[in-house]
């Protein structure tokens, strides 16, 4: 069931446009994260969802109810501010209660719904301390439980954790997946991180320039992004130039540079190929029977990610899915890779904290071993063999 | 070095401040029947005396009325112009804010006789709605000063969550944004009270016989009589005043209230 609709929405700040005719359904219980860079209209778009901006064209429908035009404690919604925006005059149990005492609930069932929420957020023994009394992530578990008390029909959070520290922020997200789910609240979350996307949400919105980029669940925009944007910004950070040689057999040729051609062998499953994509034609991967217009000739970035590759030396031992990269492209110069990893610390961090409510970690399947962290390649120079020697991965640049 | 200099710079200001105050309670326990200082002996009959006297009585009175009704007329006009100065976006807000704050800068017997005369020409004077109105502008400053300072330290967010959650307009400000100004305005109002209780120069050109306030029958008094009851009713307004300093800092953090 769809919990909220919005359609055809355009909003301008004098000849600004922040959000060009931008359209989202969002079903009931889901967790969409809003994700991009600031200034691409994520806010905005949460703010007149919430009825905080007035929109120029367009509709929003909550709940099958048109809320476009629908003054702001109309709405039924319950928003969560980066800044905590409590009240400051009102003890934790007040301002928990706050919603409640304006739909007028009863001051037994009020009394009994805030205990119920500020346990779920683990502040039971806070009910009586004042907002100021509390440290920045208490504060936000209040108007966390103070938003979800009044069972919204959306939750709206406007980078909720943006000013936390990474520990605190984790935690958070974790817990806010929990409560979200365990009351199978509707939530809209907007930040600007990542990592944050794609731990929490059940479909991620990549926005750009008041335009949603693409919307999907989590391993979909992290492992096959609809543009260059999305890629880009999902951390894509080794795009080569290429040209197609010719497809065939699920396997696409490709031209790297202007003298080796290289081949991107499909193996095990889906979900190991080197991902190629047209500047022109939007999706055109190098998977097997893959859509998209993939013909001879035409340019090609090929973009993959780094924990994902997996480099054989050659000749040498085959470690599964493989990129195999012309020798005349070995390079002259020597270099390691910079260690890190997005993909890696986020599965392995919910696979420690919280088991029930995973994002899928099959993205990455025990392929550690050789499939090497994070790390930038200069452009046109294609990277080589994995160093045996130790368990880190060396590119050979 | 440094320090000690500070100190006895720091205790000489005290004492300047501080000694009309000390020498003004002395006396007022004097036997004389001239202000004297430092008294003979001690004795409470000028507080008796004072408090007998029915033009003292009816003054603190009228004094004690005018200051509470011209703070209570202002305060709500000054939480208007605050929210229009700091949250709204109309324009010439500025233009607005100086003219509301210019009592302040401009003299008040200039403001007295300006009303005085603006009043006598178009016919509406005499009585206390003239001098209730001239209170009002001067007391508005003190009031919009930590008005506005309250609400520019409130965050905005906090109201929108409100109206989130369900509280309209009205709720929203009553729930939400007035207790949020409160220390501003219970600082504010005591400033308005005491501005208004304690003004001459304005009262003076606008007061009648029929409505004389304490400053002025003080004034009046000291003209032709010298005795230590003078002394005793500025006590009694200083212990007041002390009193309620007392207390503001007490419950609401006097600090805290103005905005330190």
């Amino acid at each position: 069931m769809t919990a909220l609709n919005c359609s055809n929405i355009s909003k301008s700040y004098g000849r600004l446009k922040v959000l060009n005719n931008v359209s989202l359904s969002i079903n009931k219980g889901e967790l969409v994260t809003l994700l991009g860079p600031s200034g691409c209209g994520k806010t905005t778009l949460l703010r007149s969802i919430a009825g905080l901006a007035d929109i120029d064209e367009g509709s929003i429908v909550l709940e099958g109810r048109d809320v476009t035009r629908t003054p702001i404690h109309k709405r039924h919604i319950a928003m969560v501010f980066q800044s905590h925006a409590l009240f400051p005059h009102m003890s934790v149990a007040d301002n928990v209660a706050f919603g409640l005492k304006m739909q007028g609930v009863a001051r037994a069932e009020r009394e009994e719904r805030v205990k119920k929420a500020l346990s779920l957020v683990r502040l039971d023994a806070y009910v009586s301390r004042m907002p100021h009394e509390l440290s920045g992530g208490q504060q936000q578990r209040v108007a966390i439980a103070r938003a979800i008390v009044t069972n919204p029909t959306a939750l709206l959070l406007d980078e909720p954790f943006g000013a936390l520290d990474r520990k605190l922020r984790e935690a958070l997200q974790v817990e806010l997946r929990r409560v979200t789910k365990e009351l199978g609240i509707t939530a809209i979350f907007v930040t600007h991180d990542q990592e944050e996307a794609v731990v929490l949400s059940d479909r991620v919105a990549v926005m750009e320039g008041g335009v949603i980029q693409q919307i999907a669940p989590a391993n979909e925009v992290y492992e096959n992004p609809a543009n260059e944007f999305v890629a880009s910004f999902m951390g894509f950070q080794n795009i080569l130039d290429a040209t197609i040689e010719g497809v065939a057999d699920g396997q696409t040729g490709l031209r790297i540079g202007d003298t080796s051609p290289c081949r991107c062998t499909r193996a095990i499953g889906d979900w190991s190929y080197p991902l190629c994509h047209s500047r022109r034609a939007g999706r055109a991967q190098a998977r097997a029977g893959g859509r998209g217009d993939r013909r001879h000739g035409q340019f090609a970035d090929l973009s993959w990610r780094a924990e994902r590759l997996c480099c054989r030396h050659f000749g040498g031992a085959d470690c599964g899915p493989h990129l195999h990269l012309g020798r005349q492209l070995q390079a002259r110069r020597r270099g390691f890779c910079d260690l890190r990893s997005l993909g890696h610390s986020t599965t392995e961090y919910l696979r420690e904290k919280n088991n029930a409510y995973l994002i899928d970690p099959s993205p990455f399947p025990g392929n550690d071993r050789c499939c090497g962290p994070h790390h930038r390649l200069p452009r046109n120079r294609a990277c080589a063999e994995q160093d045996h020697r130790d368990d880190a991965v060396r590119w050979r640049l | 070095m440094g320090r000690i200099l500070f100190g006895v710079v720091v205790a000489l200001l005290f004492t300047f401040i501080l000694a009309p105050t000390v020498v003004i309670a002395l006396s007022s326990f004097g036997t004389s029947e001239i202000l004297e200082f430092p008294p003979q002996n001690f004795t409470l009959r000028w507080y008796f005396f004072a408090l007998a006297k029915p033009e003292f009585l009816s003054a603190a009175w009228n004094s004690l009325w005018l200051a509470v009704v011209s703070t209570a007329i202002a305060t709500p006009l000054a939480i208007v112009a605050a929210l229009a100065i700091t949250r709204s976006t109309i324009r010439g807000r500025e233009v607005f804010q100086t003219i509301l704050l210019a009592p302040l800068v401009v003299p008040s017997v200039v403001i007295g006789l300006a009303i005085l005369l603006a009043t006598s020409r178009i016919g509406f004077g005499g009585g206390s709605t003239r001098l209730i109105v001239a209170h009002v502008l001067i007391v508005l400053p003190y009031l919009l000063r930590t008005v506005s300072a309250s609400l520019m330290r409130l965050d905005p967010l906090a109201e929108e969550a409100a109206r989130t959650l369900g509280a309209n307009n009205i709720k929203t400000f009553l729930l939400v944004t007035l207790p949020g100004l409160a220390p501003g305005l219970i600082a504010g109002m005591v400033f308005a009270f005491v501005i208004s209780f304690d003004n001459v120069s304005i009262s003076l050109f606008l007061a009648n016989a029929r409505m004389n306030t304490l400053p002025l029958s003080l004034m009046s008094y000291v003209e032709y009589n010298l005795d230590p009851s003078v002394a005793a009713v500025s006590t009694l307004l200083i212990v007041m005043a002390l009193v309620v300093a007392i207390a503001l800092e007490r419950f609401a953090g006097l600090r805290k209230t103005l905005g330190a």
